[in-house]
Protein backbone atom coordinates (compact mmCIF):
# COMPACT_ATOMS: atom_id res chain seq x y z
CA UNK A 1 0.00 0.00 0.00
CA UNK A 2 2.97 2.17 0.58
CA UNK A 3 4.18 4.48 -2.32
CA UNK A 4 7.95 4.96 -2.14
CA UNK A 5 9.39 8.21 -2.62
CA UNK A 6 6.15 10.32 -1.47
CA UNK A 7 6.86 13.26 0.30
CA UNK A 8 4.74 15.60 1.89
CA UNK A 9 5.12 19.32 2.30
CA UNK A 10 4.34 20.15 6.22
CA UNK A 11 3.21 23.72 5.86
CA UNK A 12 5.16 24.88 8.45
CA UNK A 13 9.08 23.76 7.39
CA UNK A 14 10.39 24.36 3.84
CA UNK A 15 11.63 20.30 4.17
CA UNK A 16 9.55 17.51 3.07
CA UNK A 17 8.98 14.28 4.97
CA UNK A 18 7.85 10.92 3.42
CA UNK A 19 4.08 10.40 3.52
CA UNK A 20 3.48 8.59 6.79
CA UNK A 21 5.45 10.16 8.92
CA UNK A 22 4.07 10.06 12.53
CA UNK A 23 5.28 13.03 14.72
CA UNK A 24 5.13 14.15 18.16
CA UNK A 25 4.34 18.40 19.26
CA UNK A 26 5.11 18.48 22.86
CA UNK A 27 3.94 21.96 23.52
CA UNK A 28 2.77 24.38 26.74
CA UNK A 29 0.53 26.72 27.15
CA UNK A 30 1.89 28.98 24.27
CA UNK A 31 -1.09 28.16 22.07
CA UNK A 32 -0.01 30.46 19.72
CA UNK A 33 2.90 28.46 18.33
CA UNK A 34 0.89 25.55 18.51
CA UNK A 35 -1.94 26.55 15.98
CA UNK A 36 0.60 28.69 13.77
CA UNK A 37 1.89 24.65 13.20
CA UNK A 38 -1.32 23.18 12.96
CA UNK A 39 -3.55 25.42 10.93
CA UNK A 40 -0.23 26.01 8.58
CA UNK A 41 -0.24 22.17 7.94
CA UNK A 42 -3.80 21.68 7.81
CA UNK A 43 -3.69 24.32 4.88
CA UNK A 44 -0.67 22.51 3.55
CA UNK A 45 -2.59 19.55 3.08
CA UNK A 46 -5.62 20.89 1.69
CA UNK A 47 -3.51 23.11 -0.98
CA UNK A 48 -1.54 19.79 -1.96
CA UNK A 49 -5.04 18.14 -2.64
CA UNK A 50 -4.98 15.62 0.38
CA UNK A 51 -7.63 14.55 2.64
CA UNK A 52 -7.22 16.11 6.10
CA UNK A 53 -8.69 14.68 9.14
CA UNK A 54 -8.31 16.95 12.73
CA UNK A 55 -9.01 15.97 16.17
CA UNK A 56 -9.65 18.89 18.25
CA UNK A 57 -10.19 19.57 22.04
CA UNK A 58 -9.08 23.39 22.75
CA UNK A 59 -11.29 24.64 20.07
CA UNK A 60 -14.78 23.10 18.87
CA UNK A 61 -14.38 22.14 15.44
CA UNK A 62 -16.14 25.27 14.27
CA UNK A 63 -13.49 27.40 15.70
CA UNK A 64 -10.61 25.85 14.30
CA UNK A 65 -11.85 25.86 11.03
CA UNK A 66 -12.48 29.93 11.52
CA UNK A 67 -8.89 30.28 12.49
CA UNK A 68 -8.18 28.01 9.15
CA UNK A 69 -9.88 29.98 7.31
CA UNK A 70 -8.40 33.29 8.06
CA UNK A 71 -6.65 34.89 5.50
CA UNK A 72 -7.52 32.15 3.10
CA UNK A 73 -8.95 32.39 -0.24
CA UNK A 74 -12.71 31.00 -1.14
CA UNK A 75 -11.00 28.75 -3.67
CA UNK A 76 -9.34 27.31 -0.67
CA UNK A 77 -12.70 27.41 1.64
CA UNK A 78 -14.19 25.09 -1.51
CA UNK A 79 -11.25 22.77 -1.33
CA UNK A 80 -11.39 22.12 2.46
CA UNK A 81 -15.13 21.53 2.01
CA UNK A 82 -14.72 18.32 0.44
CA UNK A 83 -10.63 18.01 2.28
CA UNK A 84 -11.42 18.49 5.58
CA UNK A 85 -12.91 16.70 8.06
CA UNK A 86 -12.65 18.19 11.79
CA UNK A 87 -14.18 16.67 14.76
CA UNK A 88 -13.98 16.54 18.20
CA UNK A 89 -11.60 14.39 19.90
CA UNK A 90 -14.34 11.97 21.69
CA UNK A 91 -15.84 11.92 18.28
CA UNK A 92 -12.29 10.86 17.12
CA UNK A 93 -10.76 8.43 19.90
CA UNK A 94 -13.68 8.14 22.11
CA UNK A 95 -17.04 7.82 20.30
CA UNK A 96 -18.70 5.41 22.68
CA UNK A 97 -17.29 6.87 26.03
CA UNK A 98 -14.45 4.43 25.87
CA UNK A 99 -11.10 4.31 24.31
CA UNK A 100 -9.87 1.36 22.06
CA UNK A 101 -6.31 1.50 20.87
CA UNK A 102 -7.16 -1.02 18.43
CA UNK A 103 -10.67 -0.10 17.16
CA UNK A 104 -8.47 3.41 16.50
CA UNK A 105 -6.14 1.54 14.61
CA UNK A 106 -8.61 -0.04 12.33
CA UNK A 107 -11.23 3.04 11.95
CA UNK A 108 -8.20 4.85 10.62
CA UNK A 109 -7.52 2.14 8.45
CA UNK A 110 -10.49 2.17 7.16
CA UNK A 111 -10.54 6.20 6.94
CA UNK A 112 -7.06 5.67 4.79
CA UNK A 113 -8.11 2.67 2.11
CA UNK A 114 -11.19 5.25 1.63
CA UNK A 115 -9.83 8.29 1.47
CA UNK A 116 -7.22 6.32 -1.33
CA UNK A 117 -10.10 4.59 -3.53
CA UNK A 118 -11.83 8.44 -3.18
CA UNK A 119 -8.33 9.35 -5.39
CA UNK A 120 -6.45 11.23 -2.93
CA UNK A 121 -3.00 10.74 -3.42
CA UNK A 122 -2.14 11.20 0.55
CA UNK A 123 -3.83 11.21 4.27
CA UNK A 124 -3.00 13.83 6.57
CA UNK A 125 -4.01 13.67 9.92
CA UNK A 126 -3.78 15.62 13.58
CA UNK A 127 -5.04 14.95 17.23
CA UNK A 128 -5.04 16.87 20.14
CA UNK A 129 -4.30 14.16 22.92
CA UNK A 130 -5.29 16.08 26.34
CA UNK A 131 -8.66 13.90 26.04
CA UNK A 132 -6.12 10.73 27.97
CA UNK A 133 -5.62 12.98 31.15
CA UNK A 134 -8.80 12.95 31.73
CA UNK A 135 -10.02 9.47 33.04
CA UNK A 136 -11.63 8.24 30.14
CA UNK A 137 -11.87 4.69 30.28
CA UNK A 138 -9.15 2.90 27.89
CA UNK A 139 -7.08 5.90 27.78
CA UNK A 140 -3.98 4.13 29.93
CA UNK A 141 -3.59 1.83 26.36
CA UNK A 142 -2.44 5.39 25.20
CA UNK A 143 0.85 5.11 24.48
CA UNK A 144 0.88 1.45 23.72
CA UNK A 145 -1.78 2.16 21.18
CA UNK A 146 1.01 5.67 19.80
CA UNK A 147 3.96 2.93 19.40
CA UNK A 148 1.67 0.24 17.33
CA UNK A 149 0.50 3.27 14.88
CA UNK A 150 4.26 3.23 13.72
CA UNK A 151 3.73 -0.36 12.65
CA UNK A 152 0.52 0.77 11.00
CA UNK A 153 1.49 3.89 9.47
CA UNK A 154 4.61 1.63 7.86
CA UNK A 155 1.32 -0.05 5.70
CA UNK A 156 -0.79 3.18 5.22
CA UNK A 157 1.71 6.02 5.11
CA UNK A 158 -0.96 8.72 6.78
CA UNK A 159 0.64 11.51 8.13
CA UNK A 160 -0.03 12.49 11.61
CA UNK A 161 1.03 15.10 13.66
CA UNK A 162 0.13 13.93 17.88
CA UNK A 163 -0.36 17.29 19.64
CA UNK A 164 0.78 16.72 23.95
CA UNK A 165 -0.32 19.61 26.03
CA UNK A 166 2.91 19.34 28.65
CA UNK A 167 1.29 20.97 31.43
CA UNK A 168 -1.50 18.00 31.54
CA UNK A 169 0.86 14.90 31.12
CA UNK A 170 3.75 13.91 33.92
CA UNK A 171 7.59 14.01 33.15
CA UNK A 172 7.48 10.15 33.13
CA UNK A 173 4.87 9.71 30.53
CA UNK A 174 6.36 12.77 28.45
CA UNK A 175 9.22 10.54 27.44
CA UNK A 176 7.20 7.96 26.79
CA UNK A 177 5.50 9.89 24.36
CA UNK A 178 8.90 10.71 22.47
CA UNK A 179 9.57 7.42 22.48
CA UNK A 180 6.69 6.18 20.46
CA UNK A 181 7.39 9.16 17.96
CA UNK A 182 10.02 8.86 15.59
CA UNK A 183 10.18 12.82 14.92
CA UNK A 184 9.61 15.69 16.99
CA UNK A 185 8.98 19.05 16.62
CA UNK A 186 11.45 21.62 18.18
CA UNK A 187 10.98 25.09 17.72
CA UNK A 188 8.66 25.06 14.64
CA UNK A 189 11.39 22.37 13.09
CA UNK A 190 10.99 18.60 12.42
CA UNK A 191 13.92 16.67 13.88
CA UNK A 192 14.37 13.19 14.21
CA UNK A 193 13.68 12.05 17.80
CA UNK A 194 16.90 10.09 19.57
CA UNK A 195 14.55 8.70 22.41
CA UNK A 196 12.51 7.00 19.44
CA UNK A 197 12.63 3.06 19.93
CA UNK A 198 11.06 0.97 17.58
CA UNK A 199 7.88 -0.67 18.45
CA UNK A 200 8.78 -3.87 18.89
CA UNK A 201 11.01 -3.48 21.38
CA UNK A 202 9.51 -0.89 23.23
CA UNK A 203 6.35 -2.65 23.56
CA UNK A 204 8.51 -5.49 25.19
CA UNK A 205 10.04 -3.35 27.50
CA UNK A 206 6.87 -1.13 28.25
CA UNK A 207 4.74 -3.84 29.16
CA UNK A 208 7.53 -5.47 31.33
CA UNK A 209 7.82 -2.60 33.00
CA UNK A 210 3.70 -2.29 33.91
CA UNK A 211 4.12 -6.01 35.16
CA UNK B 1 39.24 4.45 8.04
CA UNK B 2 35.86 5.21 7.09
CA UNK B 3 32.93 7.09 6.90
CA UNK B 4 30.83 4.24 8.26
CA UNK B 5 30.14 5.15 12.09
CA UNK B 6 31.14 1.92 14.51
CA UNK B 7 28.52 0.79 16.55
CA UNK B 8 30.38 2.42 20.09
CA UNK B 9 30.00 5.44 18.20
CA UNK B 10 26.38 5.25 16.83
CA UNK B 11 25.64 4.75 19.90
CA UNK B 12 27.59 8.02 21.46
CA UNK B 13 25.89 10.41 18.98
CA UNK B 14 22.45 8.42 20.13
CA UNK B 15 23.37 9.27 23.84
CA UNK B 16 24.32 13.27 22.83
CA UNK B 17 21.53 13.71 20.67
CA UNK B 18 19.28 12.33 23.66
CA UNK B 19 20.33 15.14 25.48
CA UNK B 20 19.80 18.11 23.34
CA UNK B 21 16.63 16.49 22.58
CA UNK B 22 15.70 16.49 26.68
CA UNK B 23 17.03 20.49 26.65
CA UNK B 24 14.17 21.33 24.23
CA UNK B 25 11.82 19.37 26.12
CA UNK B 26 12.57 21.00 29.39
CA UNK B 27 11.25 24.52 28.13
CA UNK B 28 8.01 23.16 27.72
CA UNK B 29 7.89 21.35 30.88
CA UNK B 30 5.66 23.79 33.63
CA UNK B 31 6.34 22.48 36.73
CA UNK B 32 9.38 21.22 39.05
CA UNK B 33 8.26 17.88 39.39
CA UNK B 34 7.16 17.26 35.83
CA UNK B 35 10.72 18.35 34.90
CA UNK B 36 12.18 16.16 37.91
CA UNK B 37 10.21 13.15 36.68
CA UNK B 38 11.44 13.93 33.14
CA UNK B 39 15.08 14.31 33.60
CA UNK B 40 15.23 11.51 35.47
CA UNK B 41 13.45 8.89 33.16
CA UNK B 42 15.46 10.28 30.70
CA UNK B 43 19.05 9.59 32.57
CA UNK B 44 17.38 6.30 33.59
CA UNK B 45 17.07 5.01 29.66
CA UNK B 46 20.70 6.20 28.46
CA UNK B 47 23.12 3.21 28.24
CA UNK B 48 25.35 2.09 30.85
CA UNK B 49 23.14 3.90 33.54
CA UNK B 50 21.35 1.36 35.89
CA UNK B 51 19.21 4.32 37.99
CA UNK B 52 19.10 7.74 38.31
CA UNK B 53 17.73 10.26 41.18
CA UNK B 54 17.49 14.16 40.94
CA UNK B 55 17.25 16.86 43.94
CA UNK B 56 15.93 20.04 42.63
CA UNK B 57 14.52 22.75 45.69
CA UNK B 58 12.19 20.55 47.61
CA UNK B 59 11.15 17.72 44.74
CA UNK B 60 13.73 14.88 45.10
CA UNK B 61 13.19 12.18 42.48
CA UNK B 62 14.39 8.66 42.03
CA UNK B 63 14.63 6.33 39.00
CA UNK B 64 11.89 3.28 40.31
CA UNK B 65 14.37 0.32 38.99
CA UNK B 66 16.86 2.07 41.97
CA UNK B 67 16.74 0.69 45.36
CA UNK B 68 17.98 3.57 47.05
CA UNK B 69 15.69 5.99 48.68
CA UNK B 70 16.22 9.33 49.64
CA UNK B 71 12.80 10.16 51.62
CA UNK B 72 15.11 10.42 55.02
CA UNK B 73 18.04 12.32 53.79
CA UNK B 74 18.49 15.29 56.17
CA UNK B 75 19.91 16.75 53.41
CA UNK B 76 16.87 17.33 51.35
CA UNK B 77 15.97 20.07 54.55
CA UNK B 78 19.51 22.40 53.47
CA UNK B 79 18.57 22.10 49.43
CA UNK B 80 14.79 23.17 50.70
CA UNK B 81 16.41 26.10 52.50
CA UNK B 82 18.66 27.15 49.65
CA UNK B 83 22.16 26.25 51.57
CA UNK B 84 24.74 26.34 48.92
CA UNK B 85 26.91 23.19 51.14
CA UNK B 86 24.02 20.38 50.16
CA UNK B 87 25.94 17.21 50.61
CA UNK B 88 24.78 14.29 48.55
CA UNK B 89 24.66 10.95 50.10
CA UNK B 90 24.84 9.15 47.46
CA UNK B 91 28.63 10.64 46.56
CA UNK B 92 29.88 8.30 49.31
CA UNK B 93 28.71 5.10 47.62
CA UNK B 94 30.84 3.18 44.79
CA UNK B 95 29.99 3.36 41.63
CA UNK B 96 27.84 6.77 41.97
CA UNK B 97 28.02 10.08 40.63
CA UNK B 98 26.75 12.93 41.53
CA UNK B 99 26.64 16.43 39.62
CA UNK B 100 25.80 19.39 40.75
CA UNK B 101 23.54 21.55 38.12
CA UNK B 102 23.14 25.37 37.98
CA UNK B 103 19.82 25.65 36.59
CA UNK B 104 17.37 28.59 37.04
CA UNK B 105 16.46 27.01 40.93
CA UNK B 106 19.27 27.29 43.34
CA UNK B 107 20.81 24.00 43.31
CA UNK B 108 20.04 20.66 40.71
CA UNK B 109 21.76 17.15 41.99
CA UNK B 110 21.96 14.55 39.81
CA UNK B 111 22.98 11.09 41.07
CA UNK B 112 23.40 8.23 38.80
CA UNK B 113 25.28 4.75 39.00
Amino acid sequence: MRQQNDHVNMGFTEQTFPAGTHICLIYNNDESERESVITKYVAAGIKAGEKVACFVDALSPAEFKEKLFENESSIFKAKADDQLCVMTAKEGYFPDGKFDGQLKIKSLQEFYVTCKDEGYTNVRGSGEMMWATRDIPGSTQLIEYEARLNDFLAVCPLTCICQYNANLFDGATILNILKVHPMMIVHGQIVQNPYYIPPEKFLKDYQAARN
Amino acid sequence: MGFRKSKNETEKVSIYGQILAAQSILYVLPTKQQLGEFVVEALGAIPGIKSAGLCIEGFSKLCKESNETCQDCPNLELLIAGKVDFFCGFSEKEGFLVIPYGSFFPTLWVSAN
